[in-house]
């Protein structure tokens, strides 16, 4: 009987490597369980990820195994010699301390560029300050309160356009968004974009992000924020340059539809 | 192996035997049953009260609950097997009937005049003319049935209906349970499991009362008054956004809403009359009230048998599809489907400065346009310091002059009271939406079912100037306002 | 053939008379006084425009005379259902066509009872020179919320019938209480300070009224000639004779108030 756990014990880098690969696959059932589209020009989250993954998977495949060969060559039924006990090996010890150590130093200095690229280079304009949001985006118990500032490029002034759970950004240029929350925590995550920041009320950030596939993706609420919180979901719309002006255009003409007559029957 | 400090728990099979049960019991789940609409508590308690008396299971509640289900279904299937124009506008389907008579009548004879060879040209025109005549009131009375038909549709009440699920062609169901049943109750009595969590509480849409629609005090919503709630939410409260929908599932909702809106007016009206009747004579003697007791002694037994028959006569006529429909529902039915008659029309707004329409915005606030009076004299909503402040879904339950029953009403499900605040303006949030076309609709109808009345003594060009300053005139204050948070990640690195 | 010219003329006469007699009209009066202690109503806080207000008001819902005569209580007629409503005589067409006052003076309604017909002009006017708003919630009529300014006014008609009578209000002033009685049958009537009331020319026969006031609401029981009479709905049976029907003093116990 005791070599049948051992086979068990196997059972967990074999099947956890199997289901891994048949998510990353998107094979029937498992579709929809691998990463959502990037479609931002940036990947260095992507690329981070999968180095860390083959090296972690690397890593569990072997030391599963490893669990499983020494189960089953000393499963007790099938030696007759008694255990050893010995006091280590101080050899394998600093071999097994030294190792991870050097890896994990160089994960630390391999992700700190794309680090600074997500939350400290932000984009400047050619004159050296800042580029200024195209949009503010509040977090609101339960949905995303938009901002935009309108012709005259400032917030809170009286052009501004406001809309609920619907943000557009044009394709192909960096685009800035500072990020709020008005109650209580809540988190803006873009999947598409690889963009996630908790958004705590009072304090004012920004993310930025280059879009450059259109197309309708989600933005989801990743800090949980109340009852409402699993349905606090949004849609963000990557669309031309001239796409975005229009619709910009055509949202502040319907915020100040100031004319209503109910439609002649013909 | 053994581990001696263990308990000896009955063999190695018991422990296996109960977690087995556990499992299974767990997989196959409780059962439960199907949801129903709640009756109207509130109302019947109201109506006995005022009374003095209990209702009637046998003779007042369940028939009321019969015809509901006759007329509406249940919220797993709707059912609108009785809403067939001939039984529930007769009238108009009876104008149909004779203008289309009198159209093949008048078709018969253009038939016939066409044929004959020496048919004077001015004839002809004479009659395609009264043909064209009568052509377009047939329109206009189809279109008023074609209204009233396509008020609340049974396939997209059954998208709406139901547990959430989606049908074997891929249709959705149960979209009302899946977004609204948790605020709005599945009677859409505003009274859902977290109702009382929310401030301002759901509305309650059985009393057919809505505040942000485009239509006068007293008339329903337009459907598209509905719509734009639903797609739009109502900034400043729980109530979300939906605009992310398919449109065939915020249009299943919007008509969801009508049918459940629909459904709460009936009711109360059926709460009304059966409660006028005296059933005394039919009660069990426990129900009895007082007054009702020494009037049933004081009738003989002939008188009482006579009463008894008369009365359930009169009870099963109540009950009658043909008399209810016409005489309950349809009144409900073609105000709602005719609530387009009711919309106010916003005339253009003029071109003017800003600033000198705020000036005279400011002035009419203050004072033709009454506004401070309530708003307050810096429109943070402290004009009106009155303890009596109530709208009109808590006013059904609670009145705060006379409120010995609150507590039998919390008990039977009513949300606590809450006072109603005059709006603070300045915190630039607009309820039922921020256009200058609703800001308008708000100054010039009032807010029904809340205190804001209608500034029916303002031009159109006066409401304009007062919606500019309002909207645009006012200091603006964020609810909140922390210190500003001097920003980090601007710093240049190397 | 003379005789017989003269005989038709003759049965014309008899039948014209006849026919005159039939159409035979009563008008019923009374007066309501209250039995026992009256316990007068508390009077009302001023909470906004004290300045022209006042600090306190008399609360118009209960007012008595001198000897106990109760105002402000209103009659109507009652129908069971399916029952048809009588012809009113002619002279009720005309006054359908007169407007019915409700104004707000002193910052209080006036009067406390309004009756209208259905489809009567209301005219809704604000007599004082602070901003009052006129709120009328009707449960068959869609209700009505108008800010009038001072020395404002605007007409409204209410098409359907109301069971019970409609609250007037003003969300300005919220002690500002009345009510409105719509009916399809002008036989309808209101007691004055002295608790007199008269409905004028209904058919002679047997007719149900429904009594009602304003602290109350229906009232259900009354003293009659005599005789206490209960109904739950506040309905009484009364015999219209014609010509005058003095039902003299109905009392109204203190306590059913």
């Amino acid at each position: 009987m005791g070599r049948f756990w051992s086979i068990i014990f196997l059972s967990i880098p074999v099947l956890g490597t199997a289901i891994f690969v048949w998510a990353a696959m998107g094979w029937y059932p498992l579709e929809g369980h691998w990463f959502p589209e990037l479609v931002v020009a940036d990947d260095s989250v992507d690329h981070l990820f999968y180095t860390i993954l083959w090296l972690t998977g690397i890593v569990f495949i072997v030391t599963g195994l490893c669990l499983f060969w020494f189960l089953w060559k000393y499963d007790h039924q099938k030696n007759e010699e008694p255990a050893q006990y010995s006091h280590g090996n101080h050899y394998l010890e600093v071999l097994w301390s030294v190792v991870p150590a050097i890896i994990l130093l160089f994960l630390a200095i391999y992700q700190m560029d794309a680090w600074a690229g997500a939350r400290m280079r932000r984009p400047m304009l050619e004159n050296g300050q800042p580029k200024p949001p195209l949009a503010r985006v509040t977090g609101r118990q339960f949905e995303w309160l938009i901002q935009y500032p309108g012709d005259d490029k400032k917030l809170d002034t009286a052009d501004d356009i406001y809309l609920i759970n619907e943000l557009h950004v044009p394709r192909d240029e960096e685009v800035v968004l500072e990020i709020t929350a008005k109650d209580v925590l809540h988190s803006f995550f873009l999947p598409n974009f690889r963009e996630k920041q908790d958004v705590v009320p009072g304090m004012k950030q920004f993310v930025w992000f280059k879009p450059i596939k259109d197309g309708k993706y989600d933005i989801v609420c990743a800090e949980l924020c109340g009852w409402g919180h699993y349905k606090m979901k949004g849609q963000i719309t990557v669309e031309s340059k001239n796409d975005f002006d229009a619709w910009l255009k055509k949202a502040y003409a319907d915020q100040e539809l100031s004319q209503y007559k109910l439609a002649e029957a013909e | 192996m053994q581990i001696s400090q263990a308990l000896a728990f009955g063999g190695p099979y018991r422990a296996g035997g109960l977690v087995l049960a556990v499992m299974i019991g767990a997989i196959l789940g409780c059962s439960s049953e199907p949801a129903k609409f709640e009756p109207n508590r509130i109302a019947m308690y109201k109506a006995e009260l005022s009374l003095g008396t209990k209702l009637d299971p046998t003779y007042q509640v369940q028939p009321i609950e019969k015809i509901l289900t006759e007329t509406f279904g249940t919220p797993d299937k709707p059912d609108l097997s009785l809403w067939d124009p001939k039984k529930l506008v007769p009238d108009l389907a009876e104008e149909r009937a004779d203008i289309q008579t009198e159209y093949d009548e008048i078709k018969a004879e253009l038939d016939k005049a066409l044929k004959d060879p020496d048919l004077d040209p001015e004839d002809r025109a004479d009659i395609e003319a009264d043909l064209a005549d009568v052509k377009k009131d047939l329109d206009a009375v189809d279109k008023q049935i074609a209204a009233v038909e396509g008020l609340v549709q049974l396939d997209m009440l059954q998208m709406a209906a139901g547990p959430y699920g989606s049908a074997e062609d891929g249709t959705p169901r149960g979209l009302y349970r899946q977004h609204c049943v948790h605020c709005h109750g599945i009677t859409g009595n505003g009274a859902g499991p977290t109702a009382a969590f929310l401030n301002p509480y759901p509305r309650d849409f059985r009393l057919g009362k809505f505040k942000w629609k485009s239509t006068t005090t007293g008339a329903p919503p337009t459907h598209d008054d509905l719509k734009r709630v639903i797609t739009n939410g109502v900034p400043g409260t729980a109530m979300p956004s939906f605009k992310l929908l398919p449109a065939e599932e915020i249009e299943a909702l919007t008509q969801y809403v009508t049918y459940l809106s629909l459904r709460g007016e009936l009711e109360r009206n059926l709460i009304l009359d059966f409660s006028d009747i005296d059933v005394a004579v039919l009660k069990p003697a426990g129900m009895q009230s007082e007054e009702e007791k020494e009037y049933v002694e004081s009738l003989s037994a002939d008188e009482l048998k006579e009463e008894q028959t008369g009365l359930k006569e009169e009870l099963a006529e109540l009950s009658d599809p043909e008399i209810f429909l016409p005489d309950y529902l349809a009144p409900i039915v073609t105000k709602w489907a005719f609530a387009d008659k009711n919309v106010t029309d916003v005339p253009e707004k003029p071109e003017v400065v800003l600033d000198e329409s705020i000036v005279h915005g400011r002035d009419l606030f203050f004072k033709k346009g009454g506004c401070a009076t309530c708003h307050g004299q810096s429109a943070l909503g402290d004009g009106q310091t009155a303890e009596m402040f109530y709208d009109d879904w808590t006013e059904e339950y609670y009145d705060p002059k006379n409120p010995e029953h609150l507590e039998e009403f919390l008990a039977l499900g009513a949300l606590p009271p809450r006072k109603l605040q005059p709006r603070n303006l300045r915190l630039g949030n607009f309820r039922g939406g921020r256009r200058p076309v609703d800001v308008y609709w708000r100054i010039r109808n009032g807010i029904e079912g809340a205190k804001m009345p209608a500034a029916q003594q303002l031009t159109e060009e006066e409401i304009w100037h007062v919606v500019d300053f309002v909207r645009k005139g006012l200091p603006y204050d964020s609810l909140s306002q922390p210190p500003e948070h001097v920003q980090e990640n601007v710093r240049v690195r190397n | 053939m003379k005789h017989a010219t003269i005989g038709m003329l003759f049965l014309l006469f008899v039948g014209f008379t006849v026919d005159q007699a039939a159409a035979q009209w009563g008008t019923v009066t009374g007066q309501f006084v209250v039995k026992g202690n009256v316990v007068l109503l508390k009077p009302l806080v001023v909470t906004k425009d004290n300045a022209f207000c006042g600090n306190q008001l008399n609360d118009p819902l209960l007012t008595v005379g001198p000897k106990n005569e109760l105002q402000d209580v209103a009659l109507w007629l009652y129908l069971d259902r399916g029952d048809k409503a009588p012809t009113p005589h002619p002279m009720y067409a005309a006054l359908a066509k007169k407007q019915v006052d409700v104004v707000n003076r002193g910052c209080l309604y006036e009067p406390q009872v309004a009756l209208a017909v259905t489809g009567q002009n209301v005219k809704f006017s604000n007599q004082d020179p602070i901003a009052h708003n006129f709120k009328v919630e009707g449960f068959a009529n869609g209700g009505l919320n108008n800010l009038v300014p001072a020395a404002g006014n605007f007409v409204h008609a209410f098409n359907d019938e109301e069971r019970y009578p409609m609250n007037a209000g003003c969300t300005i002033h919220p002690w500002m209480k009345s009510f409105i009685v719509v009916r399809e049958s002008p036989y309808m009537a209101v007691t004055d300070n002295l608790g007199n009331f008269k409905i004028e020319n209904l058919p002679v026969g047997k007719h149900k009224l429904q009594i009602w006031h304003g602290k109350s609401g229906v009232i259900k029981e009354v003293t009659l000639g005599g005789k206490t009479l209960k109904d739950r709905k506040g309905v009484i049976e009364i015999n219209v004779q014609p010509g005058q029907n003095n039902l003299g003093v109905i009392t109204v116990d203190a306590a059913k108030l």
